[in-house]
């Protein structure tokens, strides 16, 4: 976890992971930040998100990118 | 090769996953906005191969091109509408500047035409607002004033990248207070600012400030007023997009406490007369 909080406090360092829940629904993260970090969680951690687990409810907080990222894996 | 149109999301899903592989040159960020460029008729494939696809918004006064490319050797061969075409590149900052994906525009007929950047901030790392008693600034609440702004901006800024303003738009700009306009002491109208509120983050859409009242901290005003405008608490949101080259707009947005936020696009355009 502490990992992926890294990668995305290098991609967006305005925003405060640890305690936003609602990243996309706030419109916080944009479909750019969205792709720049899958593309970033597939060189870390070799994982690939598909287009159709775009779902904005995986995006919304850093717990919940973890949790798609264990699924996946 | 004919535009052909976009009629469903599922056509559009298909091209994506098809050509979205891992090392694609692509700056299809669409996600939720190709949904309703489809549903009103807005977006084509305009050439398409077993490895690139293209595909073509039509916007006000030019298209807006969105690629996958993923063979670079057959790119010689696309041909594209006569129409002037704009297609952005976003990067994440100048470490990557996006020199290879350039050059394979430039090789389609694109030129360089400008870059922007987007900055960001929170409330409660704002500096206060001052105090300007040469500029009085307020929401537009007559119709001839949104009409100034909206000219305003569209001959102030760069009609192929920005967002141009239609006229039947000015009707919604009025009624959901969009537009603040600074007047002087006299009434005269100085300058103006475009507001856009997108869930819980107001971005500025657009500011601008006629040439005579330029230098004069009017812009200021208008970003001092736009904040306390949407100051709910200590966490609301402010974003924008600023012309790199605007070294003025760019020097007030950092002294008000504006970060860069590691994000540019760059503008290529190709015009069908030059």
């Amino acid at each position: 976890m502490e990992q992926l909080l890294e990668l995305l406090k290098g991609i967006r360092p305005d925003v405060d992971f640890e305690n936003e829940t609602e990243l996309i629904d706030e419109g916080i993260l944009d479909s750019f930040d969205v792709v720049s970090i899958i593309s970033e969680i597939d060189d870390t951690f070799g994982v690939q998100i598909r287009i159709n687990e775009l779902d904005p409810e995986n995006f919304n907080s850093a717990e919940a990118i973890w949790l798609l990222i264990q699924k996946l894996k | 090769m004919t535009p052909r149109r976009i009629e469903t999301i599922n056509q559009y899903n298909e091209l994506v996953s098809c050509f979205r592989r891992k090392w694609c040159w692509t700056n299809d960020y669409l996600q939720g906005r190709a949904e309703s460029l489809i549903a009103d008729g807005k977006l084509s494939v305009i050439c398409q191969d077993e490895e690139n696809a293209f595909l073509l918004e039509q916007k006000e006064v030019c298209s807006r091109l969105y690629y996958y490319i993923n063979d670079t050797k057959i790119l010689g061969s696309v041909i594209f509408p006569e129409t002037d075409i704009v297609t952005e590149i976003l990067y994440r900052g100048d470490k990557f500047f996006p020199t290879e994906e350039r050059m394979l525009l430039c090789k389609i007929g694109f030129k360089d035409n400008l870059i922007r950047d987007q900055y960001a901030a929170v409330y409660k790392d704002l500096m206060p607002a001052s105090i300007n008693e040469n500029v009085k600034i307020q929401f537009a609440d007559i119709l001839s004033e949104v009409e100034w702004a909206r000219n305003l901006f569209n001959t102030t800024f760069d009609v192929y990248s920005g967002d141009f303003i239609k006229a039947e738009e000015i009707d919604n700009l009025l009624a959901n207070k969009q537009i603040l306009i600074a007047k002087d002491t006299k009434g005269i109208l100085l300058g103006a600012l475009h507001q856009t509120l997108e869930r819980n983050v107001a971005w500025i859409s657009h500011v601008a400030i006629i040439p005579e009242a330029r230098g004069k901290h009017i812009g200021k005003a208008l970003l001092d007023a736009f904040i306390e405008c949407n100051h709910k608490d200590d966490k609301s949101r402010y974003m924008l997009w600023v012309q790199k080259q605007n070294d003025a707009a760019v020097k007030m947005y950092q002294s008000k406490g504006f970060k860069y936020l590691n994000k540019s696009t760059l503008s290529m355009i190709k015009l069908k007369n030059r």
